[in-house]
């Protein structure tokens, strides 16, 4: 939509010396205040009115925000709430990436009607992620099939941009889109970490960006947002706030990695998407990871934020998460910001790390944005399945004597690195799992469908496409070599035999809190089902029947609580290891939830060596 | 004979074939298809000096007639690679000339050989010391 008049009464604001300033630009930097305790936001939008609505994701809703008032959630029917943008009637185009459509609603959260269905013709969609409103079009970053849809506000298909690619004018996950004052499309290409600019017949302008963190360069761009003559990106693992020219020269850079989880007060974390207020003085920055929205106003040059920019505390601050694997003694977690795969024994009195694999960039072997890991103890083979590069890697390690572990950079060789068939989206591929004979079960949420490969990564099959709406996880029962499925679509865990035919399906809306956002799935040694909720911030119990037995967790940075956990595992002593990615680092528990311990990349404590105070810890 | 390793097949069928190489590195693929044959010019590789690469590739004795060869280096210890890009091209079936090689530090480097064939990236890798 065409953005308002702003800023250009800030020009005479003092230069903001901290990253790079290649002309006096205008900026909203300025820390003013913030939403916090909201439900997973993902976006927001001014109304013309001035009141701010902001998009809750878990569970899904809107808030209208008549400053200083906030409403109550109003519950929206939308199983994936993303981007949102408005029209110039005060309508609201919200895209449900779970339906695969645009759901078309007024202010009070009716649903006035929907635009698009799923699949890959002209006008379909495949988990899209945002959507821009521009006259009468609607431009959508149609992420599932890395392509740009471009329809009328009545749904009636105009045309297609792009395919899956790194070349100009492809796509690797488009996450965020929007339309500048020169009428050019521009998107945030996020596995290609770049953004791109195109005319709104879909020509290739310009470009620029690619992995890293100095300043220009981007980890995973999640959102653009077009104001005047500048674009500004949210950075997302980079944590901060990118202004850039039309062209693609950086003007400014700020926000910044944060020391510590809710840090806030201008530092931001996971920025997931902007907004700017009508008059142009404002800056609304969401982070759902923090269930917050920051506000930002003009630039005041007297300011100096005096705040440490390294970690408070000793010790690594590790981002840990939000994947695991573990066998007896290997536990492996991926690192998103650091693109690293980190090792642990965990059979140590606290787990330590043993080495770390990094391999940056799209070169052979390069890391790009992980699904799933599989570690393989007995072919000594650690599996890495990449979305972001769409290959996987397989590792082999020189692990030591498991009575003298040493830290050995060295200790992993990258064994192959391979594309799988054309008939595997990769790209889409959420999580997999080793089947007893060798063979591997890929799940792909856009679809709903699980991928059944041999041992030779083939495809020789397809489970679940007339079961599934919406999974999110999936392990394997070692007790009965079923295969369980968490579906937030359905609310329900799915057991599936060996040849995939469902056996069972157990309804989990019963559960404390509901089922509003799960994250991660494991089974205990008894056939206990683990499932951890990042909507709720617990972990749930339940029998092999489905039976709920227990539930642990609040939402909080202090032991035994979590701030969004994800991934969960289970060893074979039963001890429930949780990924509290959200706090950065991981609990450690026994199966009726009783602490045990709480460690990192470089830190640990247990019930004997808690820190003085809990909320130190961070 | 199963158990020998391959480069030993290949020295073998090396020496039956009469096919030699005069390159002084030995070593196979971390997965065990490949056989990477490589020296260096000068050698050993100095520090902060460029340097330059023969590289052969062969599959049971034969050197490759398809695929294609990218060579880095990094220092895991310290959690980087090399600060140039290398320049490679090949030189004839299974043999590949490397230009442009830098490791800028002294200490403990890795070379890595990704030989790409039908999709799939096989890495062939040796610690060196440099200093």
């Amino acid at each position: 939509m065409t953005r308002p008049h702003l800023l250009s009464t800030l020009l005479a604001t003092s230069m903001f010396t901290s990253i790079v300033a290649a002309q006096a630009p205008a900026l909203l930097d300025r820390y003013e205040r913030d939403f916090g305790n909201l439900h997973a936001p993902v976006a927001a939008r001014w109304l013309s009115d001035d009141r701010f609505v902001i998009v809750e994701s878990a569970p899904a809703g809107i808030r209208i925000v008549d400053w200083p008032s906030c409403s109550s959630p109003i519950e929206i029917d939308c199983l994936e709430p993303a981007g949102l943008d408005v029209g110039l009637d005060d309508t609201l185009y919200l895209v449900d990436s779970g339906r695969h459509h645009i759901a078309h609603i007024a202010s009070d959260g009716t649903i006035l009607d929907t635009i698009g269905s799923h699949g890959e013709g002209p006008g379909q969609f495949r988990a899209p992620t945002d959507v821009a409103v521009h006259g009468d079009r609607l431009y959508v970053a149609d992420t599932g099939n890395d392509r740009i849809v471009v329809l009328g506000t009545d749904g009636a298909p105009v045309r297609t941009i792009g395919t899956r690619g790194t070349g100009a004018g492809q796509f690797r996950r488009p996450l965020g889109i929007d339309i500048d004052a020169s009428d050019r499309i521009v998107v945030a290409d996020a596995d290609n970490h770049r953004i791109q600019v195109l005319s709104l017949e879909g020509k290739p302008i310009t470009e620029w960006g690619s992995w890293g963190s100095f300043p220009g360069l981007l980890q995973e761009p999640s959102d653009v947002l077009c104001v005047e003559d500048r674009i500004l990106v949210t950075d997302r693992l980079n944590h901060r706030v990118q202004e850039f020219s039309p062209d693609g020269v950086l003007l400014h850079a700020w926000g910044m990695h944060a020391v510590k989880p809710r840090e806030g007060e201008g530092r931001v974390h996971y920025p997931d998407s902007l907004a700017i207020s009508p008059d142009g003085r404002t800056l609304a920055v969401v982070e759902s990871f923090e269930d917050r929205v920051q506000f930002f106003g003009p630039h005041d040059p007297d300011y100096v934020d005096e705040r440490p920019t390294l970690p408070a505390r000793s010790g690594i601050q590790s981002h840990f998460g939000p994947i695991v694997d573990l066998d007896d003694r290997i536990m492996v977690v991926w690192e998103p910001e650091a693109r690293a795969a980190l090792i642990f024994d965990h059979q140590r009195r606290t787990p330590i790390r043993l080495t770390s694999i990094f391999s940056r960039g799209d070169g052979p072997g390069g890391f790009g944005h992980l699904a799933a890991l599989h570690w393989d103890h007995d072919a000594n083979q650690l599996h890495l399945f990449d979305r972001g590069t769409a290959q996987v890697h397989a590792y082999e390690l020189d692990l030591p004597e498991p009575d003298r572990p040493r830290f050995d950079p060295s200790m992993a060789r990258l064994q192959t690195s391979r594309s799988l068939s054309p008939a595997i989206p990769m790209h889409r591929i959420i999580d997999a799992e080793r089947t007893a004979p060798g063979g591997w079960l890929l799940l792909e949420r856009a679809d709903g469908v699980i991928h059944v490969l041999d041992a030779n990564m083939e495809p020789v099959d397809r489970w679940g496409a007339d079961l599934l709406v919406h999974p999110c996880a999936i392990t394997l029962d070692p007790n009965t070599g079923h295969l369980l499925v968490l579906d937030r679509g359905t609310s329900s865990l799915h057991r599936l035999d060996t040849d995939g035919r469902p056996v069972a399906a157990i309804g989990l809306d019963g559960l404390p809190g509901g089922l509003v956002h799960p994250t991660g799935l494991a089974v205990a040694r008894n056939g206990d089902i683990l499932i951890s909720d990042a909507g709720t911030h617990t972990v749930h119990r339940l029998a092999g029947d489905g039976v709920h037995l227990t539930s642990w967790g609040a939402r909080g940075d202090i032991h035994e609580q979590f701030w969004k956990p994800a991934g969960i595992v289970v060893d074979d002593q039963d001890r429930v290891i949780v990924l509290d990615h959200g706090n950065h680092r991981s609990q450690m528990f026994d199966l009726d939830g009783t602490w045990l311990m709480t460690f990192g990349a470089g830190r640990a404590y247990t019930p004997s060596n808690r820190p003085p105070l809990d909320s130190d810890e961070q | 004979m199963n158990n020998m390793p391959l480069s030993v097949i290949a020295s073998l069928a090396l020496l039956l074939g009469g096919c030699s190489t005069t390159l002084d590195h030995r070593l196979d693929s971390n997965d065990r298809v490949y056989e990477v044959s490589w020296s260096s010019d000068p050698s050993p590789i100095p520090v902060n000096e460029f340097f330059t690469m023969d590289v052969e590739v062969r599959r049971n004795g034969t050197l490759l007639t398809t695929g294609d060869l990218v060579v880095d280096a990094a220092m895991p210890h310290h959690n980087h690679g090399m600060n140039h890009v290398p320049d490679i091209k090949r030189t004839g079936a299974g043999r590949w000339h490397v230009q442009d090689m830098l490791f800028h530090m002294p200490g403990d480097w890795e070379l890595y050989f990704d030989i790409k064939q039908d999709g799939v990236v096989h890495r062939a890798q040796e610690a060196i010391e440099v200093d």
